[in-house]
């Protein structure tokens, strides 16, 4: 259940449009698990090609609501107009075939680099509480938030 | 070793080829190097020299710190590098001092005057990626890169100005003052990492570091006539780095030579274990690199392979910049390297998959500042209130419109088209880039397709911005290490503007960069590129 | 076959008569006070109210029978199990409960500028252990991605999470269903098993008109499992919970206390007309702190959506979160699910990816301990009947202490009536546990023994057994001391 929920996510920003997300990553190669994998199964029943020509231009105002970002009229107006051109420009890249590419995370790099499960105190906590704008003895102080959204 | 002692660098204007009123200057480079001593003499290492001076006796690092400190009072008024400077180099400097007199032992970078481009962490010193969110902000810590360059005696002297989270290719995009470029100050001195390029240029510090995250330390290096070099990704430590897009950004370095560039990345490198994407690869000793031209064999570049890279060369290219890169790759010719052209398909492809990337991350590196935990904080009877103003007031235009573009290409349904995409762009960057350094040992292009504009000039035209980060926003995609060092001048302000060339390495190799470029430096006929006099100091 | 019968037997225990609420909810509090043997002392309570009868199909008053011939409910559960590891996931801060507020807290878990989170090997250990344990493939390469939102309780804007290539995924657990509830054996899926980073605490404080943040917790490793829609049932649902407690206990990747909220189950349930294909709307039920909470929740959930489906307001049940609020015992409304939120997923590019060796899984899979289901099994096998096997098994320090008094060979039968009898009804009377006695698995096997061979009586072995409880000691030495031997020897 929850897997289906993870891998069709309705889209609350921007309106209806279903998230489609494939399990490309490169473990999913049968030969990098040990057994069966079910998520790629999972993940291949929702999957089809996302088509460029259903991409929605951007609602200013609704990026901004989901980014937390307060914008004046004008910001919307100039701001919009800005990023619809910027946003024109980057679907030249619906444009390449990259139909067998693997996308690249970052640079080539050694895995690993864990970390030993050794506790450390960080000495310095006396400066990050007093950086705390809004701290009432022991708590940080937010306005009185009453269900998760 | 380089062979003669030199003070720090002239604070006044030293005699350099000026060009005649021809619409491009022809690069410095003359068509065969000139080995034997020129009319001026080739740049010296700033943190050999002070070395030398400091255990000779020759001088104190109270007396290079005050000079410094004198040189950033008078010129900051017209440059505004500075976002902060720091009250204790003196003290630092006594430290030092003291430490030489009683025969102690002192770090490698001891008494070099080292400015810090604000967005990375200096602890109990601000650090507000010139943003006003961050207005006042001091970390409790030190990014990895400063402590190091603590432990080994240099100095702090103070924040650089940048465009706000490194997102501008101008500096002014900063929260809080527009720097100019020494060499016009009606230019800009590029970005994001223009206060730190600009105070190497103007001789307010003798390095600085940088970020990296699309060209920020390699345009303003080469907007103002300096050496700017970015390593490998996970060469340096982010830790401290106040994230734009993790996957491309990188501390970097500016030095008036390539070899002050090379020491001060040898001094920040390595693997981290507060960042596990940065490397365990070995740091090579790079200074063994940094010969004098002395000891230089007649071809001391035989058998390099350069490959120019065809694409960057094309239209949108200005002319004077084009011919530059040309006389450079002629140059390197000269030196005996086997310069050849090569073509990399995917590259105009990384410019939107650049902005793409950068763009997304940016969008979630950035939630943090929300007001809460620190910054600037607007209250509200209602938490979205909070985060809304917070972020609405404490962001600058850029800031927004990016992380609006970011939150737009990760949405649902729109991920696979561009997020994604993009990524898989990235790889075929990245197979480029691997082909073409099967062939060669390095890569060369110009390090932007201008020199510096005007200020205002393309402020409102986020595409004729973008545009100018063509030249090295795959060499970010691809991970790779790239130095910028100066090549020649163009027609523009007072007595021209330089011109920078890009030389790109493989992973990792950043010492064949090093060794390269210091050749090519040295050898770099009436090389020497400082800026013209700052007018009212002279 | 085990549902159909299970949707047979159902005790008034799940009716929402008055009665059987008061009746219920006393057991329930008893429960959740003694967390560790919750499931056990369910059923043995409940079977001293409620003998099997053995004609369970009973009256109409049992309303979710009634619901249960027309509807099947579609129940998956997602477990999230904070680990018992010393620092947090993404950085060195002590993982430790209960510490002053705001006090467990460094750059990294903070969010500041520039830090950078930095994986704590013991996380992938412990993921590989639970998805050995829920017999489920791992991905030799996986990742983490950031799920982004904005809350004050989450200091990055973004919780470090897993999303589309989990560290192990497509396993299963058995479950024994207590005989007072049907019994039989029972199968679920596992969907996956993933790694993630916990938030923070919110507290409302009633007398301000603000919130209160403490960011201790924040970046404490989590293990998140998710479970196939296979249960039918609250019974059913309650037992994968309690068996996913005994796992990570006997693991010792968790201490599974559902109280501290070290294991928080959120349910999500939807019912169907009986031979509909399609699911019907989901919700979701959160804030369940114990396993008999669970069940009466789910239990009300489905007798609540098949009302609505039988006075044709079936449009009525919409994708939300619902609470299960225990003074009332029925679920409220928290929030409605406007759409479903996008969590704006993609890969986490500060952390690499996990790689694991074949030779690191093997060395993991041989350490593994025998596990609850294992256990079930050879202590069936060894004559044992259901109602012992699933005491015994329950609490892995007793079935510790019962492996070794029977390897000191020890009669098996025996064994667990002292254990189950005797010494269960000390450790609930002395408020101890297994561990804290003195009396030593080898001692009572020595007395069992003795017993056996008749060198002293039942009646006194019991006295020696309080003795020894107490104070420790060996049975040779009590005998000798006082001279206990059965005078026919």
């Amino acid at each position: 259940m929850a897997t289906r929920a993870l891998l069709a996510v309705l889209s609350a920003s921007p309106p209806r449009m279903i998230r489609i997300k494939v399990s490309t990553f490169p473990s999913s190669s049968s030969s990098s698990s040990i057994k069966f994998q079910r998520h790629i199964t999972i993940a291949r029943c929702f999957s089809s090609d996302t088509n460029p020509s259903v991409l929605q231009p951007p609602d200013v105002s609704r990026l901004a609501e989901t980014a937390r970002i307060s914008l004046t009229p004008s910001e919307i107006e100039e701001c919009g107009a800005k990023i619809r051109q910027v946003i024109d420009w980057f679907g030249q890249l619906q444009q390449v075939d990259v139909s067998s590419v693997e996308p690249a995370i970052r640079a080539e790099m050694e895995g690993g680099n864990l970390r030993e499960d050794a506790p450390e105190t960080f000495e310095n906590r006396e400066s990050i509480r007093a950086s705390i704008p809004s701290f009432d003895e022991v708590y940080l102080k937010v306005p009185k938030v009453l269900n998760k959204e | 070793m380089l062979s003669t002692l030199q003070p720090p660098r002239s604070l006044t204007l030293l005699p350099f080829r000026r060009f005649h009123g021809s619409k491009t200057i022809a690069s410095l480079a003359s068509s065969s190097p000139t080995l034997d001593a020129s009319s001026v003499s080739p740049p010296q290492s700033q943190i050999l020299t002070t070395r030398r001076s400091l255990l000779s006796g020759e001088t104190t690092a109270s007396e290079i710190a005050k000079s410094y400190l004198s040189r950033i009072r008078l010129t900051e008024p017209q440059l505004k590098c500075f976002l902060h400077v720091s009250e204790n180099v003196l003290k630092e400097a006594q430290e030092i001092d003291q430490r030489i007199s009683r025969g102690e032992e002192v770090g490698p970078l001891a008494g070099v005057v080292i400015g810090v481009k604000d967005n990375i962490c200096t602890e109990g010193m601000p650090s507000t990626a010139a943003s006003r969110i961050l207005e006042h902000y001091r970390p409790p810590f030190d990014a990895t890169a400063v402590k190091k360059i603590k432990e080994m005696g240099g100095i702090v002297v103070g924040k650089t100005n940048m465009d706000e989270f490194g997102m501008g290719s101008t500096t002014e995009a900063s929260a809080f003052q527009v720097t100019a470029n020494p060499w016009d100050l009606t230019r800009v001195p590029g970005g994001s990492s223009g206060g730190s390029a600009a105070a190497v240029a103007a001789n307010q510090c003798m390095v600085s570091l940088g970020s990296d995250t699309g060209g920020s330390v390699r345009q303003p290096a080469s907007f103002c006539g300096v050496v700017g070099l970015k390593p490998t990704y996970g060469r340096v430590s982010r830790f401290g780095l106040m994230a734009y897009a993790s996957s491309l950004d990188v501390i970097g370095c500016f030095g008036s030579t390539v070899a002050d560039a090379g020491m001060l990345l040898h001094a920040v490198s390595g693997y981290d274990r507060f960042d596990s994407t940065s490397s365990k690869q070995d740091v090579p000793e790079f200074e063994s690199q940094f010969l004098s031209m002395d000891s230089f064999e007649s071809k001391p570049l035989k058998g390099v392979r350069v490959g120019l890279i065809r694409e960057t060369l094309e239209e949108g290219v200005d002319s004077g910049v084009r011919s530059a890169t040309q006389e450079a790759a002629s140059h390197l010719e000269a030196l005996g390297c086997l310069v050849t052209e090569v073509s990399l398909p995917s590259f105009s492809l990384g410019l939107p998959a650049y902005y793409v990337i950068a763009s997304s991350e940016s969008s979630s590196n950035l939630s943090r500042y929300d007001g809460v935990r620190y910054g600037n904080q607007v209250m509200a009877d209602e938490l979205n209130k909070l985060y809304d103003c917070s972020r609405g007031q404490g962001f600058g235009g850029e800031v927004k419109m990016r992380i609006l573009m970011g939150t737009y290409a990760l949405s649902a349904g729109y991920y696979d088209a561009y997020y994604k995409r993009a990524q898989q762009v990235r790889t075929l960057i990245r197979k480029d880039f691997k082909a073409a350094l099967d062939h060669n040992d390095i890569l060369i292009s110009p390090a932007a397709p201008s020199a510096a504009y005007k200020i205002g000039e393309k402020k409102d035209d986020p595409l004729a911005m973008y545009a100018g980060d063509i030249m090295t926003v795959n060499v970010n995609l691809a991970g790779l290490p790239a130095i910028v060092l100066p090549c020649g001048l163009v027609e523009g302000g007072p007595s021209g503007l330089p011109v920078g060339l890009q030389m790109i390495g493989a992973a990792f190799d950043e010492e064949t960069l090093l060794k390269v470029g210091h050749i090519f430096e040295q050898t770099l006929n009436g090389s020497g590129f400082v800026p013209p006099t700052l007018p009212n100091v002279a | 076959m085990s549902t159909t019968l299970f949707r047979t037997i159902q005790p008034n225990h799940f009716t929402l008569l008055t009665t059987a609420l008061l009746r219920t909810r006393r057991t329930s509090r008893h429960i959740s006070v003694r967390c560790q043997t919750s499931t056990t002392t369910q059923q043995s309570s409940s079977q001293q109210q409620q003998p099997r009868t053995s004609a369970p199909k009973n009256h109409g008053s049992n309303k979710l029978d009634e619901i249960l011939k027309d509807y099947e409910a579609v129940i998956g559960i997602e477990t999230h199990v904070q680990l018992s590891t010393s620092t947090k996931a993404f950085c060195s801060c002590p993982n430790s409960y209960g510490s002053h507020p705001n006090t467990s807290i460094c750059p990294v878990c903070m969010g500041l500028p520039g830090a950078l989170p930095v994986l704590s090997s013991k996380v992938v250990d412990f993921g590989v252990r639970l998805g050995l344990a829920l017999n489920c493939s791992l991905s030799l390469k996986s990742k983490f991605d950031r799920k982004q939102y904005f809350y004050p309780d989450l200091p990055k804007g973004y919780q470090i999470s897993q999303f589309d290539v989990p560290i192990a995924s497509g396993g299963y657990v058995d479950v024994d269903i207590p005989l007072e509830f049907g019994g039989g054996h029972r199968r679920f899926g596992i969907t996956r098993v993933h790694m993630e980073e916990d938030a923070g605490k919110l507290l409302h404080s009633d007398a301000g008109d603000y919130s209160q943040v403490d960011l201790n917790r924040a970046g404490v490793p989590l293990l998140e499992i998710v479970s196939e829609p296979d249960i039918r049932s609250g019974v059913e649902a309650a037992e994968y919970g309690s068996e996913m407690q005994r796992i990570v206990r006997y693991l010792g990747v968790s201490n599974g206390n559902m109280q501290e909220g070290s294991l928080r189950c959120d349910v999500n349930i939807s019912i169907r007309p009986i031979g509909q294909a399609e699911f019907g709307t989901k919700v979701e039920i959160k804030n369940l702190n114990a396993f008999s909470a669970m069940s009466r929740a789910i239990d009300y959930e489905i007798t609540r959506q098949a009302l609505l489906y039988n006075q044709g307001q079936a449009d009525q049940i919409v994708t939300e979160t619902r609470l299960w609020d225990e003074g009332a015992q029925k679920t409220v409304t928290m929030r409605k699910k406007e759409g479903l939120a996008d969590y704006r997923y993609f890969p986490e590019p500060d952390l690499p990816e996990v790689i694991l060796t074949q030779e690191y899984v093997d060395s993991i899979r041989a350490s593994l301990p025998e596990l609850p289901e294992a256990k079930r099994r050879r202590y069936e096998a060894m004559g044992l009947g259901i109602q012992d096997v699933l005491f015994l098994a329950n609490d892995v320090s007793v079935a510790e202490y019962f492996d070794e008094v029977i390897g000191k060979g020890a009669d098996v039968k025996s064994a667990a009536n002292w254990l189950m009898s005797d010494i269960a009804a000390y450790l609930k009377n002395e408020e101890l546990s297994i561990s804290d006695v003195k009396l030593t698995p080898q001692e009572l096997a020595e007395l069992i023994a003795a017993i056996k061979d008749e060198t002293i009586s039942g009646k006194i072995g019991k006295q020696i057994l309080f003795e020894l409880l107490a104070k420790g000691g060996t049975v040779q030495g009590m005998i000798k001391e006082k001279d206990l031997v059965q005078a026919n020897n």
